[in-house]
């Protein structure tokens, strides 16, 4: 009976640990992160760094290093860099600089001056890179799918994707299924609002069960610490396992039925009470209590795109503008932009496929210039569709910023970024060449201005 | 709702304050036409109509004065066909009435209206989903007031519907049958009217003639002896067809005195809705009915042969069109354009995407001038008021829309938009 008890003690742990390997198709991201400790100075060219003595010019003839030379860099999380070059090894980006030390044998790209930007992050998308989706995303990712190569042509690179209960963050890895997968569980939603009294006590006895759970699991480790054999572990329900996720701060929780002021501020009530980290997802009034949302460090996802009417409850302004993003940013908040979309599930934004025929996936940039024309500067506007779209999504450690020890996730474009002629015309994924607009079968017919 | 309303005052102030006078705009980058600009111009306003617009128009003493420097000013936004505002009259199955009037279904507080000025368009014509004979649509500019005050025709354009079946065709067919023998009965009439009116007028002119001739002999005598001794019993006058509410719109479509709007009912499967289109083109054979063909992308572009040789006018969707054959997708506006056909665009629902939805076409390929003459010149030419919208000329609407920037571009705004001179639209009192 001991035995058997120590050997489920024993094997939880390691359960628990292999569901978190089997979500992450490589080893964790953490090794990345240890890779650009020198990272404070990002800004400057770092071209002393260890590697070009490693290479292996002599090993056969694929090179390991691609460098992007004679490009406007848009590191985003610092100035643009004229006639700049990318460093790029091993689905790595190495170096950044005005001039970086070249290692011998390096696959050289000439970008002639065009801009290089990190490629872009959507926030939420519908049917982009999926086949039927049952159970696991990881499951269903399909780089072959014609919507991975529009969404590359769009310049977007990383996607957020949820069915159900299940979400996550993964890459526009055209052609390839390795690395297509970079987190998931990567989000959970919650109707808080607009939900009927037994859903929201739904919602409070997960949460206050769980927290139970993560305190009496607490207590069984101190008591197996101190040598307690007849510790029983508190017993799991599956039912709990978002809930854990939230209240250990692994994913965050996204909101995606508030709409007035009073919403958002219920939302950040529960946020208040169970300390969780959040996304208020297409909230027209967000903007009004923007302070209220950044104080408590929630994120939001603006869609400019959307005129809605104030609250015809309520007396004081409100709805949401095109000005809304420009507002947020005034008052500290952290956010990203999506076109409106037609998403099956969620708030109905986001990249789909149905904005293929007609809306959204090429669009948005164009919500991001919307919201620069409510007052929103470009620099802005670039953020939040890459390194603010990537730390919502939880993933800034690997992509949204051109900087050494970040995944290559590059797109070059044909001109100004918020440009609506503007196309990508080379797309890299984890270092290699995902999209060509010239060698695509669907656009290359489009002569590029 | 009550902050719309409030903005609906506001912008109903700031109109009646903008009419009277005569108005100079001074300083804009001028696209009077597609193609064609005029920069820096001058426009000249009265009475709600262009008066003069050019580089050196002659400016009228005691105008009030616009300084839109900096600004490019587009004529107005015409949309063909839409079913904007149309919320009340849902039309679900094949219907054979002509008599029904989509004005009615207008309400001028509907916030559609103010979407519309927002997105700088400035005509509309109201055309239902319809099948068979869809009543008569409305043509409405959307300004702040009432219905009386938007509404340009409520007699036009006359809806009609098309799908592979009986009774949308025999509904359609029947419509123009009727009209065709009513056409036929009233010249028939006429003719005979005109041809007994001529036949008086000659024996009138010839008594004249006779009476002229013979000046000299004023005498009293021969009067009586000239006149025709016999009355003949006139044969009687084809009848003259009773105007019958229910043919007269079919007649007037027919003269071309009214615009008309055919849908062509979508089907799904690899020839999209190639059967209806097809039979209507016959229909429409030797007729002298010059609709506007409203139809999905991907068939406009399976059709494309057919289409031009018939030398219709067709309204598409400003947005990619999937294609089942391939799995892949097209772009039908660069489709029509190559293949020379003529085209509108028009946002089927939300105005505020006519804008967006433009610029990634032209992104796709499609050349500028043809987006912008699909959006004024073309759809104002299938409703008859080429005279008056579609572009910026002396004697035509005043109709204008000041961006700060390229029109077609996301980053810029409309600052202002004009309807019969009258300011309905500032971005500087948009509240969203």
């Amino acid at each position: 009976m001991k035995s058997w008890m120590l050997l489920l003690a024993a094997l939880i742990p390691m359960l628990a640990g292999s569901l978190v390997a089997s979500d992450e198709p490589k080893p964790k991201p953490r090794p990345v992160k240890e890779a650009p400790p020198p990272k404070p100075g990002p800004k400057k060219p770092d071209p002393k760094k260890p590697e070009p003595a490693k290479p292996a010019p002599v090993k056969p003839a694929a090179p390991t290093a691609l460098a992007i030379i004679h490009a406007d860099v848009y590191p985003i999380t610092s100035g643009i860099i004229r006639d700049g070059t990318v460093l790029i090894r091993d689905g790595k980006i190495v170096a950044v600089g005005e001039s970086v030390e070249l290692p011998e044998g390096c696959e050289i790209v000439d970008a002639g001056g065009k801009p290089l930007l990190p490629g872009f992050v959507a926030a939420r998308t519908t049917g982009i890179g999926l086949q039927r989706v049952s159970g696991k995303i990881a499951d269903s990712l399909d780089p072959y799918d014609r919507s991975v190569e529009l969404a590359l042509a769009a310049g977007i690179t990383t996607g957020f994707v949820s069915y159900g209960s299940s979400s996550a963050v993964f890459k526009m890895s055209a052609g390839k299924l390795d690395g297509m997968l970079v987190k998931e569980p990567a989000a959970e939603t919650l109707t808080w609002t607009r939900s009927d009294g037994n859903s929201k006590k739904g919602i409070i006895d997960r949460f206050e069960a769980a927290k139970k759970y993560i305190a009496d699991l607490e207590i069984y480790e101190a008591k197996k610490a101190a040598g307690d054999a007849k510790a029983k572990p508190p017993r799991k329900s599956s039912s709990l396992a978002s809930y854990l996720r939230l209240l250990r701060g692994e994913t965050p929780a996204r909101f995606t039925s508030a709409r007035t002021k009073k919403d958002v501020l219920a939302c950040l009530a529960l946020v208040d009470r169970y300390r969780f980290k959040a996304i208020i997802e297409g909230a027209p009034d967000a903007w009004r209590v923007g302070s209220e949302i950044a104080r408590r460090g929630v994120r939001v996802i603006d869609v400019p795109r959307v005129l809605s009417f104030p609250d015809a409850r309520s007396n004081e302004p409100g709805g949401s503008t095109v000005s809304s993003a420009a507002r947020l940013r005034e008052q500290g908040v952290r956010f990203t932009i999506l076109p409106p979309g037609r998403g099956r599930r969620g708030a109905g934004t986001g990249i789909s496929l149905g904005g293929v025929v007609g809306r959204d996936l090429f669009t948005l940039t164009f919500d991001a210039a919307r919201a620069v024309s409510g007052g929103l500067s470009e620099a802005a506007a670039l953020e939040a569709i890459t390194i603010d779209a990537a730390e919502i999504l939880g993933v800034d450690d690997r992509v949204g910023s051109i900087e050494p020890g970040k995944d290559a996730d590059l797109i070059l474009m044909s001109g100004d970024p918020l440009d609506y002629r503007t196309w990508t015309l080379k797309a890299w994924v984890n270092g290699r060449l995902a999209y060509e607009k010239e060698k695509s079968r669907l656009l290359s017919h489009i002569p590029v201005r | 709702m009550r902050g719309a309303t409030l903005v609906l005052l506001a912008l109903a102030l700031t109109a009646t304050v903008a009419v009277g006078e005569p108005l100079v705009i001074r300083g804009a980058r001028v696209i009077v036409a597609p193609g064609k600009v005029v920069d820096p111009a001058l426009i000249v306003v009265d009475g709600g109509k262009v008066k003069a617009i050019g580089a050196d128009a002659k400016e009228p003493p005691m105008a009030r004065i616009l300084d839109a420097s900096g600004l490019t000013i587009l004529p107005g936004f015409v949309c063909a066909a839409t079913t904007m505002g149309l919320s009340g009259s849902r039309i679900t199955r094949p219907s054979n009435e002509v008599r029904v009037r989509r004005i009615d279904d207008v309400d001028p507080l509907d916030g559609v209206w103010e979407s519309a000025r927002r997105a700088g368009v400035t005509t509309l014509a109201l055309v239902p989903q319809a099948l068979g004979v869809g009543g008569l649509g409305a043509i409405v500019k959307p300004k702040v007031g009432t219905r009386k005050t938007m509404t340009v025709r409520a007699d036009a354009p006359l809806v009609l519907g098309i799908r592979s079946d009986t009774s949308s065709i025999s509904a359609f067919r029947g419509g123009l049958e009727k009209a065709k023998q009513w056409i036929a009965a009233e010249e028939a009439h006429r003719k005979a009217v005109e041809e007994r009116a001529k036949v008086a007028k000659e024996k009138a002119a010839k008594a004249k003639a006779e009476a002229a001739k013979k000046p000299p002999a004023p005498t009293k005598a021969p009067a009586p002896a000239a006149k025709p001794p016999v009355v003949k019993p006139e044969p009687p006058l084809p009848p003259k067809p009773a105007e019958d509410p229910k043919i007269m719109p079919f007649v007037r479509a027919l003269r071309g005195e009214i615009p008309c709007v055919v849908r062509v009912a979508r089907s799904g499967g690899t020839g999209g809705s190639s059967a209806s289109l097809v039979r209507l083109l016959a229909i429409l054979k030797d007729s002298s009915l010059k609709p506007l063909v409203v139809i999905d992308g991907y068939t406009a572009v399976l059709r494309k042969t057919e289409l031009k040789a018939s030398g219709l006018t067709v309204m598409i969707s400003p947005s990619y069109a999937s294609d089942p054959r391939t799995v892949g997708w097209l772009n039908p506006a660069r489709h029509m354009h190559e293949a020379g056909i003529p085209f509108v665009l028009a946002p089927f629902s939300s105005p505020g995407e006519l804008r967006h939805r433009l610029a990634l076409l032209v992104k796709s390929g499609l050349p500028r001038k043809v987006a912008l003459t699909a959006v004024t010149v073309h759809p104002a030419r299938v409703l008859g008021m080429e005279k008056r919208v579609g572009t910026i000329r002396p004697g035509g609407d005043a109709d204008l829309v000041f961006f700060d920037g390229d029109p077609l571009d996301p980053l810029t705004r409309v600052v202002r938009v004009m309807i019969d001179g009258a300011t309905v639209y500032e971005r500087s009192e948009d509240k969203r």
